[in-house]
């Protein structure tokens, strides 16, 4: 096969002040990777024309690069006004333009659209964090099998591998506030060697994390090994390298226009503190909430959410006070309803008994109650005492003694 | 409608469902408790009515009080004493003319009425020169 049959992929990026470039051969067994190049920035036109000869060498060829800005994210819609890429049939990896200035490039990806090609066979209705750390950025994504959920980055540029671990953390706590799930597995796509990152990753997060590693090289060279997997990149026009130039002309015209408008910082890299990082977070949590109107804030969200629970409570509570007030009420008022009977029934023991004795008698002791009745006193009139006496406690002992003094004395006891 | 329901959160619906839960087995249950005590309340309030037969006085019961309790009884009888005993206990006696039994027996209808207290139930009549005496036990409910 000639030079001319041959389908050669050519990547190329940038990273801090070095061009790295490759190129590739097509295979239909997979790709067969040449020897790497490196071009100081300073270099860049040899850079350009390095790349322009391996294209007249291969004129059967695709030109890829990897965008790696910091204000790219992943959407579930495509937006016409900014470098959108399809990366799912609900989710675009989205950027505010394609610069890639004029360096050749006919196939430019986002490292989520890689990072999801790279998982997507693994993703079940389990909330996985997807993440890729290219150019000492992690490119987050919390994914199930139906869609991307979330994304960010996060720089880590000057930081130590716990503090990137603590973020990882911090971001998936951030992430349940506001969906209430937690990813229990992570895969990582890394570029390069960092085995005490992923160590310390793994003992931080007491997490199971699966790891590949791939270079950014052999990963564009995937990409753009078949039409299905460069239609996620963010120019379009797979193999018509001719129109390539137009449309990053368009995206780049249209997106100065959108530049005016925006007040967004895209260079993570620089970013020095924790706070600022921290902002920035938050920042990207709240345009998330303001993509959706109708999603609130999270405090509004978990308010409304809780609204329920502690108006049922608090409906609760009101009748458990009401209930308790009104027991001790009702049991106030038995006790009085008890009392007062008794009261009612010894006044009318009481009233029977000396009514019963009238003038017949005069008492000189009684123990009355509602059950029995113990009197003792003086009598006269024996008999009509007796017979009163026996009207009312017709079981009763009815006893006369006469006395030295010519009196009689009388007792009187109920069954 | 359904799509709606799948966008609401996994916690708010644990929220709403444990709201449901406490509904159904703890608010629900008191309320009804509550209204049906009120009702149990205002028959028991009516039951009281009927017992009552002082005129113009209303049925709220004062706490028990020796102080006042002998004030009161002092208006009726010639001598009135109140000694607190065991158990929450007073051991009252009174002493009256043997003509004021009637009174005595009055008095005993709206014991309960105006204190929240109960007598024991027993009345230990004495003649002691010519008075009447009579001992009771008297307690808080």
């Amino acid at each position: 096969m000639n030079n001319k049959q041959k389908y050669v992929t050519i990547t190329h990026y940038k990273e801090r002040e070095f061009y790295f470039l490759n190129y590739a051969i097509q295979t239909s067994d997979g790709f067969i990777s040449k020897e790497i190049e490196q071009f100081h920035e300073t270099d860049r036109e040899k850079f350009i024309e390095r790349i322009k000869t391996l294209k007249e060498e291969f004129p059967n060829n695709q030109v890829v690069s990897i965008s790696l800005v910091a204000n790219q994210s992943i959407h579930q819609e495509e937006d016409r006004n900014r470098a959108s890429a399809e990366i799912f049939p609900h989710n675009f990896a989205i950027q505010d333009k394609i610069d890639v200035g004029d360096t050749p490039t006919t196939l430019y990806f986002s490292p989520f659209a890689i990072l999801y090609q790279q998982f997507k066979g693994d993703l079940t209705d389990e909330l996985k964090l997807l993440i890729g750390y290219f150019d000492r950025k992690l490119f987050m994504m919390f994914a199930t099998s139906d869609k991307i959920h979330q994304s960010w980055i996060i720089g880590t540029r000057g930081l130590t591998e716990k503090q990137i671990a603590e973020r990882v953390y911090k971001s998936m706590q951030a992430y349940y506030k506001i969906s209430y799930k937690f990813a229990d597995h992570i895969d990582m796509l890394v570029s390069d060697e960092s085995p005490k990152l992923l160590k310390v990753l793994r003992e931080e997060l007491s997490l199971h994390i699966n790891l590949t590693q791939n270079s950014i090289h052999n990963l564009l060279h995937d990409m753009a090994s078949s039409d299905e997997k460069a239609n996620s990149s963010y120019i379009k026009s797979f193999k018509k390298i001719e129109s390539i130039k137009e449309i990053v002309s368009s995206k780049t015209d249209s997106k100065d226009e959108f530049k005016r408008k925006q007040v967004l910082d895209d260079k993570l890299d620089d970013i020095a503190s924790l706070k600022k990082e921290d902002k920035s977070f938050m920042e990207s949590f709240k345009g998330m909430f303001s993509s959706s109107p109708s999603e609130g804030s999270f405090m509004t969200r978990s308010l409304t959410s809780s609204l329920p629970l502690i108006a049922v409570f608090a409906m609760g509570g009101f009748f458990h006070l009401k209930n308790e007030d009104i027991s001790n009420r009702l049991s106030f008022k038995d006790a009085q309803i008890l009392s007062q009977q008794t009261n009612i029934e010894l006044a009318k023991v009481s009233d029977d008994i000396f009514l019963a004795m009238g003038k017949n008698a005069e008492l000189k002791k009684a123990v009355l109650s509602t059950k029995k009745v113990d009197i003792k006193g003086i009598v006269w009139g024996i008999e009509p005492l007796k017979k009163s006496l026996k009207e009312i406690y017709s079981g009763g002992e009815f006893k006369i003694k006469p006395l030295e003094n010519f009196m009689t004395e009388f007792t009187f006891k109920s069954n | 409608m359904m799509k709606k329901l799948k966008t609401i959160s996994p916690m708010t619906k644990i929220w709403f469902v444990v709201s449901l839960l406490i509904l159904l087995l703890w608010v629900i249950p008191t309320m009804v408790s509550f209204y049906k005590k009120e009702k149990i309340y205002k028959s028991k309030v009516q039951e009281l009515t009927v017992l009552d037969k002082r005129e113009g006085a209303h049925l709220e019961a004062k706490p028990f009080h020796a102080g006042l309790f002998k004030a009161d009884a002092k208006r009726y009888f010639s001598s009135v004493e109140v000694n607190a005993i065991a158990n929450n206990s007073y051991d009252v006696n009174i002493v009256m003319e043997k003509s004021k039994i009637t009174t005595f027996n009055s008095f005993l209808k709206k014991i309960s009425l105006e204190y929240a207290i109960g007598i024991e139930d027993s009345l230990v009549f004495k003649e002691i020169n010519d008075s009447m005496s009579v001992n009771m036990v008297l307690k808080p409910y």
